[in-house]
């Protein structure tokens, strides 16, 4: 009991008397239990649903701790504004001087986790706390608060030294928090973590600013009307927390975005119950509520289905990327093979068809010697798979040589002029003066490029002239244009891709296995050229371009 | 084995910390809620000689 007095004092102050700890008409502003009761909901609920979902995940556990200081600080200073009990005032007030320090610390082990993905060495953490030890020691004594101030009703508190400790201990976590962050923000390699660096302590900072300025600006202008927008810092943290979940699946939670805002929605409806008045007005936002509850049910419910599909779709997307893993491994396994039986073949059928063996007859020789030509077709098609294959896989080494591409266009234009002749096509091959000296891999140009495009018009130009060109600019351009079926727009757009024949080249080489182009794209870009296709439509020719930097 | 051993002195760390907290809020209910142990204000001129305020000082 207080001296007579204190008592005869107190009661001439005739404040109402607190129930439930912070329900009294004290609080003479509903605003203020508006600015304390939101965001401590607000607080509990994330803190609760994060724990909820991954309750042995550190980052969780110190996010849930730190929110749950934080609605504890708010529920204190509640009571404060509330109370009509001197011992209740310095209490709790001397509460909020030991807890709200922590709640920096608090952020700051959580930036810590949260930008580095493991938890902090113990040295660390020692070094974090000890800017707390003297707040946990003098938390309750003169130099946290000086005393009650009873001279005037306003039922507040002298602040200590360590009242403004406090303070300055926040600043300097936050200062901590945002180098640390910086530090992060320049090791990180990829945007994707940049950018979450920068949602996540931009939240943390903005809630901290935003806590601290209230409480310094109401402990230095003894006015503590204005910093309870303050309290606001957390809605604002928790919106950018939704973000992070959201975008950056963070804590692993998929939902939290609509559930967030439903749940903020309803809260802040809810509130205006606290400061409105009447019935009619009372009844509109009953109705509001109800029909935000009823919306909001419909939207989460909306937001999982979607996010249900996605997942399916992402479970699907990797199945496939195992079965095509499989499907590749088994085309270069299976051509491999096949390959190795059409060499053997091959020598066996050339043996034959030279005359190795006296006494052959011609018949026979004239049949293994069809036999010939298609084993070695069969074997070139082989080998395109396997290449292809190789390509994808990344296990082709290119050799860095100088040669001249001249030489190169020249002997295979005089291999390939006898199969333009069976089908009575010209071959026109004009090269300009200069050098066509280059570096890369000589025998892949040779046969994936150069031979490539030339054994391609012969094939799709039933009549006519196929004229190679070779010219010497500023790069090497070699070109081949023929007067064939031509490539339609359609065509074009895949005519590079893996197994990309165009609509009408099947028709005319039904043998095609479709990798031709794509290996012929791939070669030229391991050299750093660029390969493209010109055509004026279906029947009308096309002409594909190749260029090289000169060595 | 290293890990085990940070793990244990995290622990520690951690207990010891709560526990000093929790001894800190004890004493200080037992203080101010029990023994009502501080110091109240009645009138202006006890805070100013309670407090050097930065309008009374002398300069």
């Amino acid at each position: 009991m207080y001296p007579e007095a204190i008592q005869e004092l107190i009661a001439a102050c005739e404040w109402d008397t607190v129930r439930y700890f912070f329900i009294s008409e004290n609080v003479f502003d509903p605003f203020i239990y508006y600015s304390h009761l939101t965001p401590l909901f607000l607080s509990l609920l994330i803190g609760l649903f994060i724990i909820w979902k991954n309750p042995r995940q550190l980052v969780s556990r110190i996010l849930f701790g730190t929110t749950m200081l934080f609605s504890a600080w708010v529920f204190f200073d509640l009571i404060l504004w509330a109370t009509d009990q001197p011992h209740n005032t310095i209490f709790f007030w001397s509460l909020l001087v030991l807890v709200e320090p922590f709640i920096y610390a608090g952020m700051l082990y959580f930036i810590y986790v949260l930008l580095t993905g493991k938890d902090i060495s113990l040295a660390r953490k020692i070094l974090i706390s000890l800017p707390l030890v003297p707040t946990v020691a003098l938390a309750f004594t003169d130099f946290s608060l000086y005393g009650y101030i009873l001279s005037n009703c306003d039922r507040e508190a002298l602040e200590g030294p360590l009242a403004h400790y406090g303070y300055i201990v926040e600043i300097f976590y936050t200062l901590w928090i945002a180098v640390f962050a910086i530090e992060q923000f320049a090791k990180a390699k990829d945007v994707h973590t940049r950018k979450q660096i920068v949602v996540a302590t931009v939240g943390v900072v903005l809630f901290l600013l935003t806590f601290s300025w209230g409480n310094i600006v109401g402990s230095f202008s003894d006015d503590w009307r204005m910093p309870q927008w303050g309290l606001f810092g957390m809605p604002v943290f928790i919106a950018f927390l939704g973000y992070l979940i959201v975008r950056y699946k963070t804590f692993n939670i998929k939902l939290l975005g609509a559930q967030a805002l439903v749940v903020a929605l309803i809260a802040l409806i809810a509130s205006m119950f606290l400061f409105t008045e009447g019935f009619g007005i009372h009844v509109l936002i009953g109705v509001t509520l109800a029909l935000a509850v009823g919306f909001g049910w419909l939207l989460v419910k909306s937001v999982q289905r979607e996010v249900e599909q996605r997942e399916l779709i992402e479970i699907q997307e990797k199945e496939l990327e195992v079965v095509n893993k499989q499907q590749e491994n088994l085309l270069h396994f299976i051509s491999h093979e096949v390959k190795g039986y059409l060499t053997e073949s091959e020598v066996g059928f050339a043996s034959i068809s030279e005359g190795d063996y006296p006494g052959t007859p011609d018949k026979l020789r004239e049949m293994a010697g069809a036999a010939l030509k298609n084993v070695r077709r069969g074997v070139r098609t082989v080998m395109e798979i396997l290449d292809a294959s190789n390509l994808k896989k990344g296990t082709v080494n290119y050799k860095k040589d100088r040669f001249d591409l001249k030489e190169v266009v020249q002997s295979i234009v005089s291999h390939l002029k006898r199969y333009a002749d069976e089908k009575g096509l010209m071959i026109d091959l004009s090269i300009g003066e200069g050098s066509y000296m280059m570096e890369g891999d000589e025998e892949k140009i040779k046969q994936h490029v150069v031979r490539n495009l030339i054994d391609n018009a012969i094939k799709y130009t039933p009549k006519g002239t196929i004229e190679v060109k070779l010219t010497d600019g500023e790069k090497i351009r070699f070109s081949v244009k023929d007067s064939g079926v031509g490539i339609t727009p359609e065509d074009k757009k895949n005519l590079f891709t893996e197994g990309g024949h165009g609509k009408d080249s099947i028709k005319v080489n039904v043998h095609s296995t479709g990798y031709g182009l794509f290996i012929a794209k791939q070669v030229v870009d391991a050299h750093g050229g660029k390969i493209w296709a010109e055509s004026e439509g279906q029947g009308k020719g096309s002409t594909f371009i190749v260029e090289f930097s000169a060595a | 084995m290293k890990q085990i051993k940070q793990e244990t002195a995290n622990e520690i760390f951690f207990i010891v910390a709560i526990g000093l907290i929790a001894l800190s809020v004890i004493v200080g209910y037992w203080k101010i809620m029990v023994l009502h142990d501080f110091t109240i204000f009645t009138t202006e001129e006890e805070i100013e000689s309670y407090v050097p305020l930065p309008e009374t000082l002398d300069y």
